[in-house]
């Protein structure tokens, strides 16, 4: 997790996913069993908030 | 994550749990979502508690599946406030970690750590997120230090990876004239060493190519060339050997920007050729691959097939990512002797990053085009 060395390597490596998500509608990809909300943290918070769970973001670049 | 991870059916039963977010922080649209929790390193992961919109977790860089189901756990128990006497530290050090403010998180972990009983089982992820929040606030000889006295104790964890890389790292970041430099830097390296040599399965490989990183730059350091090659080839040989073992295409493309890397560090760019194009052709849609080719036709001196490979990740490029794209398509015009082309590339660079909303903007990025433009 080094910020200035080690990091571009995770950055690199970890950033470099470049698998296409399963679609499962519109904003949404399934990784797995796990419906991912696409690029929408509004839309996530709402739904969230009525569930009364918290939100799991994963912050990636398709480097 | 995307590849390995979150496909993993164990993870399955924690669907309904929570909400799942992926941002991608090259889009302008999440440019708010990135000012309101900083990201300072891909991947990033965070809890985020709803009722407060407070960050209840973070952690930066990849993790095993059973890493990701410790932080769910955690995270679960942080937001249903069940935390008591050195959770709670943690818990707060967490919460603080994930709004950025890195010297407070710093001092929290440290209380933490310094508070848990033997057999803590968060004492990993409070240490690999010490010596983060250390090496973030310039705290180079704290952050080796760390890594040293707690890689005694993980050597045998998946944090193994992360502690020795890390530490190596910040011991090669201390001053030459510290005196306590050299002890460091010699128990580091061979921490990492240990780590990059036991072959083992349950550490990510993107960790474990971290450590061949610090102790390549540690060699570079050095200026043992031989010793730095060797480990080069050890890099890429394990690399290799991670790609031929994918069940699909993502998998195996996971591994093409750290195997470009050491190819290029080993002067062998053409050994990229062949899974990169096979990644453009399994992606179509994504920038990378023409983009990777692109810089290893350059470092062939390939000009023209350099030129069209980054004619064709320009097509598909958007966001920060855009301006590296950029800039190596200015050496590839500096490479054909062609100058004016070559500043055109680099100016239409600097529009592009002066045009990224904040967030995403970076001002050393701007300050380091407008010193190559001389203006």
């Amino acid at each position: 997790m080094r910020l200035s060395r080690a990091l571009l390597a995770v950055v690199l490596l970890s950033g470099a996913l470049v698998a296409l998500p399963a679609p499962c509608g519109a904003g949404t990809y399934k990784a797995g069993g796990l419906p991912f909300i696409e690029d929408d943290y509004a839309r996530a918070l709402a739904a969230a908030k009525s569930r009364h769970v918290p939100i799991f973001v994963e912050a990636w670049a398709p480097w | 994550m995307r590849a390995f991870v979150f496909t993993d059916k164990t993870l399955e039963r924690r669907a309904g749990q929570f909400v799942w977010l992926s941002i991608d922080t090259e889009k302008p649209g999440n440019a708010a979502f990135t000012r309101q929790f900083p990201v300072e390193g891909l991947p990033t992961f965070f809890v985020l508690d709803s009722a407060t919109e407070t960050p209840a977790l973070k952690w930066l860089g990849g993790a095993t599946v059973l890493q990701v189901q410790k932080l769910l756990d955690d995270a679960l128990r942080t937001v249903a406030a069940g935390n008591h006497g050195v959770d709670e530290i943690l818990a707060r050090a967490d919460r603080v970690f994930g709004e950025g403010r890195n010297a407070e998180a710093a001092r929290l972990y440290r209380e933490a750590l310094t508070a848990a009983p033997p057999a803590w089982p968060r004492y990993g992820r409070a240490l690999e997120s010490l010596l983060y929040t250390l090496d973030a606030t310039k705290d180079a000889e704290g952050c080796a230090r760390t890594a040293r006295d707690g890689f005694v104790r993980l050597k045998s964890t998946p944090s193994a990876a992360n502690v020795a890389g890390s530490g190596l790292g910040c011991a090669l970041s201390m001053k030459p004239d510290n005196p306590a430099r050299q002890e460091l830097l010699d128990a580091l390296r061979a921490d990492a060493l240990s780590v990059v040599r036991s072959k083992r399965r349950d550490i990510a490989a993107d960790d474990v190519s971290s450590v061949f990183q610090a102790l390549e730059q540690d060699r570079e350091d050095a200026k043992d060339a031989a010793g730095r090659r060797s480990l080069l080839e050890q890099h890429a040989s394990f690399l290799e050997e991670r790609a031929s073992r994918a069940r699909k295409p993502e998998e195996r493309a996971v591994f093409d920007s750290h195997r470009l890397g050491a190819y290029l560090d080993l002067g062998q760019p053409e050994r990229a050729i062949p899974m990169l194009q096979q990644s453009e052709k399994d992606f179509p849609d994504d920038y990378n691959p023409p983009a990777r080719l692109a810089v290893a036709y350059n470092a062939m001196k390939k000009r023209d097939d350099a030129a069209a490979a980054s004619d064709r990740a320009l097509a598909k490029a958007y966001g920060p990512r855009r301006i590296g794209i950029l800039q190596t398509r200015a050496d590839i015009e500096a490479g054909r002797g062609d100058a004016a082309a070559s500043r055109r590339y680099l100016e239409e660079a600097l529009r592009t990053a002066e045009a990224l909303p904040e967030g995403q903007r970076s001002d050393r990025t701007i300050a380091s085009l407008r010193k190559k433009l001389g203006s």
